[in-house]
């Protein structure tokens, strides 16, 4: 039996739409999930674990890549469709509590990547600017600060 | 203050904090002369090493900005002469008796931008050097030499040390190996991520495949490699044994990481597993040895002379070739300790009996497998191809290459003269030709080891040296054009029982050295062991005790060679081992 589309409310205009929020949303999501996977190895420098088989190691990357990836392309490209301008949102709903937790997350462990740690400052920022409480607002200027500290520290450890 | 001025005052302060960052960020991570000064500065003209007489060549002349990189902007164009030196005299022969075929001239035009390709050949014995002059500045560039004559072993060159993305390197796999054959013109190379990335990614397979696909025998040898990489990589513990690149022969890529081998002795059994179920050998490059971080564990390499017969002794660390509190440290290293830790060059490993040659790779981390740029500003993290990690930042030196006398361009005949030991190292592009022999045996013949009748038997030392005239390459320098001709000024050094024992001060292109010995072969032996709670240590920095008397070469004297060239190049070549049968 044919699908019967007149039943929706479905233009060219829409699918359009549609196509270039998933391609937009999917870029984005592979490409933060490869810089996320990239970071959080860069942390294991620090943070050993050689007793934990590398499996699980992997599940939880892999894991923590993907959530992150999923939830900041997701809200970006969100905003990208949406009217509403977010920087002059007054309140935050809990939707916007798990993009901010997201963001926040993504700036600190990108803040250690070379180059790509542009991302972490990006996000930093964000997190200062669409934080609208008291506690985002501290958390935005701790992981500026701390991007600016790393970069300042890498400056002094390995440049030339 | 009232609610408005710290509105005010906390919009003013995002602000700064907004903007900070990102400054910051750019002060360092952007170059803009890197980003768009590509004028041209030089050309780099390569040609192969040997060639039998009469048979085709290519002749590739790349024009070069002032990092290295290649330059699409030249629009001139150039012309090509040939200067030719006797086989056995060295002697400058007439350009009229030379006998080849090759273009007269070329353009460099909007068709033909930054790389053209070129086929010769030439029908005269002989060492010779192809000239290219610039018609817009009216400069002079020389090619490698290239060495006319019938030979067994044709001499090619190749980095088998290299990272990628897939660990903390830069580019694909693909890309990487494009770049070797390519832009760097190697004929053979190997991508040996580090293996603890490979584990955490489940990489293996991906370089394995993208490694085989590169290989294309008989024009460029792509071969699989990895990296052991104790104590400094994540997910493992703090032990540190030092880093060891290994290389295979067959199409398949062991699993070695030092997350699955925890352990030295896990490792040597993973490795004769492996060998012994797929026929492929293997052979393992201890390498930057001598770097504070890194310090090699040389017991551990004393039992297993098939896989741990080369050392790296010139990459982008530096060179491990002797200890950098040495007096004949010229090269240093990065990170070198600031106080002599004993026992960890190259050198010094073969003073403790280990028999080593002389290899050079690149361990490049910027994705420029054969030519890495991190010795020139271009190391900035905006070249392409990009890199998640700090690795490109710190490798202030060139990458190095091997020269090695294959029967064919396999990597069966790669490997061949890898374990035969027939190999040149240098530590940048270059491709100087070089012979080393006592009593006629040259290096890599029977095992690079010479019998003498008895502990004072004369040993006639000779050293054929055919310089490469392209510019050179050195720490935090970028290869810049001769104003002349190439300054062939260079000191030949000859180390005897890790000491140097000869040098001498030559300014030709081509010549060849014998020198005499006849003092008592003694061998060598390690004198810098350490006690530490009752049992010694070659170092402070060592796990394994060890026994102080065995640390020499059994009575056998070693002689390697060094050159010193005018603008930072150095090359190395050997050990010849020199036994007594009485």
């Amino acid at each position: 039996m044919a699908f019967d589309f007149s039943k929706y409310d479905i233009s060219v205009r829409k699918v359009s739409i549609g196509f270039f929020f998933v391609v937009l949303a999917s870029t984005l999501g592979i490409s933060l999930s490869m810089v996320m996977v990239a970071s959080s190895a860069t942390w294991l420098y620090f943070i050993r674990a050689p007793n934990i088989p590398v499996v699980l190691i992997q599940i939880f990357i892999v894991l923590v890549a993907s959530v992150l990836a999923l939830s900041s392309s997701w809200m970006i490209v969100e905003w990208i469709f949406k009217k509403v301008n977010p920087f002059k949102k007054e309140k935050l709903n809990y939707i916007d509590h798990i993009m901010l937790s997201a963001l926040f997350l993504m700036s600190v462990l990108a803040s250690a990547l070379y180059f790509f740690n542009i991302i972490g400052i990006a996000f930093a920022v964000l997190v200062l600017w669409l934080g609208k409480t008291k506690i985002w607002r501290i958390l935005g200027v701790l992981t500026v600060t701390l991007n600016i500290v790393i970069q300042i520290a890498l400056f002094f450890t390995v440049w030339r | 203050m009232n609610k408005k001025e710290i509105k005010r005052k906390t919009k003013t302060l995002m602000i700064v904090l907004t903007i900070t960052p990102f400054i910051i960020w750019g002060i360092f991570n952007v170059d803009l002369g890197v980003m768009f000064n590509h004028k041209p500065n030089m050309f780099w003209v390569h040609t192969p090493s040997t060639l039998n007489v009469g048979e085709k060549g290519d002749l590739v002349v790349e024009v070069w900005d002032q990092f290295e990189r290649i330059s699409m902007k030249y629009k001139g164009s150039i012309n090509f002469s040939i200067v030719s030196y006797n086989l056995s005299t060295f002697e400058l022969i007439p350009d009229i008796s030379v006998s080849y075929n090759m273009p007269n001239s070329s353009n460099f035009d909007k068709i033909n931008v930054g790389v053209q390709e070129f086929s010769f050949s030439i029908s005269t014995e002989g060492f010779h050097y192809i000239l290219v002059t610039d018609t817009l500045t009216g400069r002079v560039y020389w090619s490698n030499p290239i060495v006319m004559d019938n030979f067994i072993y044709k001499l090619v060159w190749g980095d088998c040390h290299s990272h990628s993305l897939y660990s903390d390197g830069g580019g694909l796999p693909n890309e990487v190996y494009n770049y070797a054959r390519y832009i760097a013109r190697l004929d053979f190379a190997s991508l040996t991520d580090h293996g603890e990335y490979l584990h955490l990614d489940n990489g293996y397979s991906a370089l394995e495949k993208a490694t085989n696909r590169a290989n294309e025998p008989g024009k460029f040898v792509a071969i699989q490699g990895v990296e052991w990489t104790s104590g400094s990589a994540p997910h493992v513990s703090y032990d540190n044994w030092g880093h060891l690149t290994w290389i295979f022969s067959g199409s398949e890529l062991a699993h070695i990481s030092a997350d699955i081998q925890k352990t030295p002795e896990d490792l040597w059994t993973e490795i004769d597993r492996f060998t012994s179920t797929t026929g492929s050998m293997a052979l393992a490059f201890p390498h930057h040895t001598v770097v504070k971080q890194f310090i090699q564990e040389w017991p551990i390499c004393f039992d297993y002379p098939n896989y741990i017969r080369l050392g790296e002794v010139f990459s982008i660390h530096g060179s491990s070739l002797v200890n950098p509190h040495s007096p004949w440290s010229v090269v240093g290293a990065v990170d070198a300790p600031s106080y002599r830790i004993n026992g960890s060059s190259v050198n010094e490993a073969l003073m403790m009996g280990l028999r080593l040659s002389l290899v050079a790779n690149g361990d490049s981390h910027d994705g420029k497998l054969g030519h890495s740029l991190s010795h020139t500003r271009a190391f900035i993290g905006h070249q392409y191809p990009y890199t998640y990690l700090l690795s490109r930042v710190s490798k202030i030196y060139p990458s190095g290459v091997t020269g090695a006398f294959v029967s064919e361009l396999t990597r069966e005949g790669v490997f061949d003269a890898y374990y035969s030991r027939r190999v040149i190292s240098n530590s940048d592009f270059g491709r100087p030709y070089i012979q080393f022999s006592i009593n006629n045996v040259i290096v890599g013949q029977d095992d690079s080891t010479v019998f003498v009748s008895n502990a004072t038997s004369n040993r006639e030392i000779k050293v054929l040296l055919a310089q490469d005239g392209a510019p050179q390459s050195a720490m935090l320098q970028a290869a810049s054009p001769w104003l002349g001709d190439p300054d062939w000024g260079t000191t030949v050094q000859i180390f005897k029982n890790g000491f140097l024992w000869r040098e001498q001060f030559i300014d030709v292109p081509v010549t060849e050295l014998t020198f005499n010995d006849n003092s008592t072969i003694t061998g060598a032996s390690y004198d810098g062991s350490i006690l530490i709670n009752g049992e010694y240590y070659v170092n402070e920095e060592s796990e394994t005790p060890i026994n102080p008397a065995s640390l020499n070469t059994n009575g056998v004297d070693y002689y390697f060679i060094r050159i010193l060239c005018s603008r930072g190049r150095v090359t190395a070549i050997g050990p010849l081992w020199v036994e007594s049968l009485t």
